[in-house]
């Protein structure tokens, strides 16, 4: 019994600390991997072919190395962003986040994830082709 | 709810959900920093009013940015959700971008000219000094191109399907509630005085065991439980419902349990401790040990070392024991495997003759039940099967003590 009213009291807890936090929205690439690593898992217990649901397995795991390519853009655009902007003559020290144009770019860097959305879509599109609706259906509901 | 609250706080106090997320937040924090180095550092009235203005700028266009990519997001969502998404889907996702971008790019600079205009290089100075103190200001800092690395998880977040591809450890956030046999937490539990395992059980014993063991000749059990996936390779969990149903109705010592694995490319090797509440008469009880499980597409193995101690009620001795089970899971089809066990086990180092090697089958089934899995599992076990080398008389096989298992467990995402 006080066992059973500790884990209460430790989840009324937790229930308040987490209800408290509000659940900053994650980054696409963190998006597309939970997606694609809830249905890697388990996409051999829908899709009964060997052959099919290898290729999806496959599918999913280059989502996951494509996510990680997007996160790796997304900081490359920065940087090449703020080092394409004109160089100051004096660059005032420390660099001024404003000035050295290192917010606009962090706020709205180029777009240079494109080739790894284009791969994402291609993908995304190669794996209906793998399955029935039915199977889709299934999948999509772990995420 | 609970497991969502736990796995939120632990994601929370671990900083995995400020790693996860979006950079909105961060640059939200900046330029509020920003504004408020800006009112101290800049005495002049109009150019202070001209620099929040321009500030104000960079409000706007983050809000704008971050709605731009909540739009996309969701775009992106709806498209994988719906079977007939065509490449045209997913291109009008990305298509309103460029110009999107393209535009916010343009305000985003004629308020950063106004900001210079407004603010002399000195004050700038001052200003970005305060700015650049704070830890969120590494964000501004970006990493020389190839050099960024990605913060996602190198352990998939996501249920683990197929039973012999699983690994010692649940995934982070993946939740356990078990309440049947062959589960991963419950492997070699056997402690001196009782096999722990769960779901519903029924021990038989013959009467030579019972009067030598002190166990009931025929034993109902029900345990239940749960286990959740803490960390990337880290599990914590309990057998928080360990009832004994007959021939006396009791509650049960409760299992708790933490197992700390590391992944190699074939192979994963993991310590877990397990810790037994005192019992009716039994004192606590740890059960320290290494595990290595051989994961495979159809055929996985796992072996363990554990030594099992029960520290004895008042006056009495601790019990020391040693167990090394074994066990082979074979998947003929994904979601049907059949298992076989054998361990070599000594329950009580002090005492001669107490070498044993137990049996076991078991098999069971993983039914996809919308988001959640449920391995349906069933096990037959001879624990005494085999004794080497009894206190009297020679090596024999002990058929007519058995115990049946039987009962369901589930996995699910609690994030």
């Amino acid at each position: 019994m006080l066992l059973l009213r500790a884990l209460v009291g430790l989840g009324a807890v937790l229930g308040a600390a987490a209800a408290c936090s509000s659940r900053p929205p994650p980054r696409l690439a963190v998006e597309l991997t939970a997606r694609a690593t809830a249905k890697e898992g388990v996409v051999s217990l829908v899709v009964a072919d060997r052959a099919r649901a290898a290729r999806l397995r496959a599918i999913y795991l280059e989502v996951v190395a494509l996510s990680r390519e997007l996160d790796q853009a997304r900081v490359t655009a920065r940087a090449q962003c703020a080092n394409a902007l004109e160089p100051r003559a004096a660059r005032p020290s420390p660099p001024d986040p404003i000035a050295s144009g290192a917010l606009g770019c962090s706020i709205a860097p180029p777009l240079t994830e494109r080739a790894a959305g284009n791969r994402y879509a291609q993908l995304m599109l190669e794996a209906r082709t793998l399955l029935t609706q039915r199977e889709f259906e299934k999948l999509a509901r772990m995420r | 709810m609970l497991w969502v609250a736990l796995a939120t706080a632990i994601m929370l106090l671990s900083g995995e959900l400020s790693r996860e997320a979006d950079d909105g937040a961060i640059l939200a924090v900046l330029i509020e920093a920003l504004r408020k180095a800006t009112i101290q550092e800049v005495s002049d009235t109009p150019r202070r009013a001209a620099a929040l203005r321009a500030l104000s700028g960079f409000e706007a266009g983050l809000t704008a940015y971050r709605r731009q990519l909540v739009a996309f997001k969701a775009c992106i969502a709806a498209a994988d959700s719906k079977y007939a998404a065509t490449r045209a889907d997913y291109d009008a996702c990305s298509e309103p971008l460029v110009s999107q971008r393209a535009s916010l790019r343009t305000s985003l600079a004629s308020a950063r000219s106004e900001y210079e205009a407004a603010v002399i290089e000195t004050e700038r100075a001052r200003v970005a000094q305060a700015v650049l103190a704070l830890p969120e200001a590494n964000l501004l800092g970006a990493a020389p191109a190839g050099q960024a690395k990605s913060t996602l998880p190198t352990r998939s977040r996501g249920i683990e399907g197929v039973v012999s591809e699983r690994h010692l450890t649940v995934p982070r956030n993946v939740v356990a509630v078990v309440y049947g046999p062959l589960s991963s937490p419950t492997f070699g539990a056997r402690f001196p005085s009782r096999i722990i395992d769960g779901g519903a059980s029924y021990a038989h014993l013959n009467q030579g065991l019972a009067d030598e063991t002190g166990v009931p000749p025929e034993l109902w059990n029900m345990r239940g439980g749960a286990a959740v996936g803490m960390f990337d390779d880290f599990e914590a969990g309990a057998l928080f419902m360990p009832l004994q149903l007959s021939p006396k109705f009791h509650y049960d010592p409760v299992l708790l349990y933490f197992t700390q694995q590391v992944r190699f490319r074939a192979f994963d090797l993991g310590v877990r401790a397990s810790f037994q509440t005192p019992g009716t008469n039994t004192g606590w009880a740890i059960d320290p040990g290494l595990m290595l499980g051989v994961p495979g597409q159809r055929l996985a193995v796992r072996l363990g070392v554990f030594a099992p101690i029960e520290v004895g009620t008042s006056g009495q001795k601790s019990i020391v024991g040693i167990n090394a089970p074994l066990r082979a899971t074979w998947n003929p089809l994904p979601s049907l495997f059949i298992s076989a066990e054998s361990a070599v086990a000594y329950d009580h180092l002090a005492k001669r003759g107490e070498l044993t090697v137990p049996l076991g089958f078991g098999t069971g089934y993983s039914l996809l039940a919308g988001s959640k899995l449920i391995d349906i599992t069933a096990s037959f076990n001879w624990d005494h099967w085999l004794l080497p080398a009894p206190e009297q008389g020679s090596a024999r096989l002990q058929w007519q003590a058995y115990r049946i298992a039987f009962g369901a467990s589930l996995y699910f995402q609690a994030l």
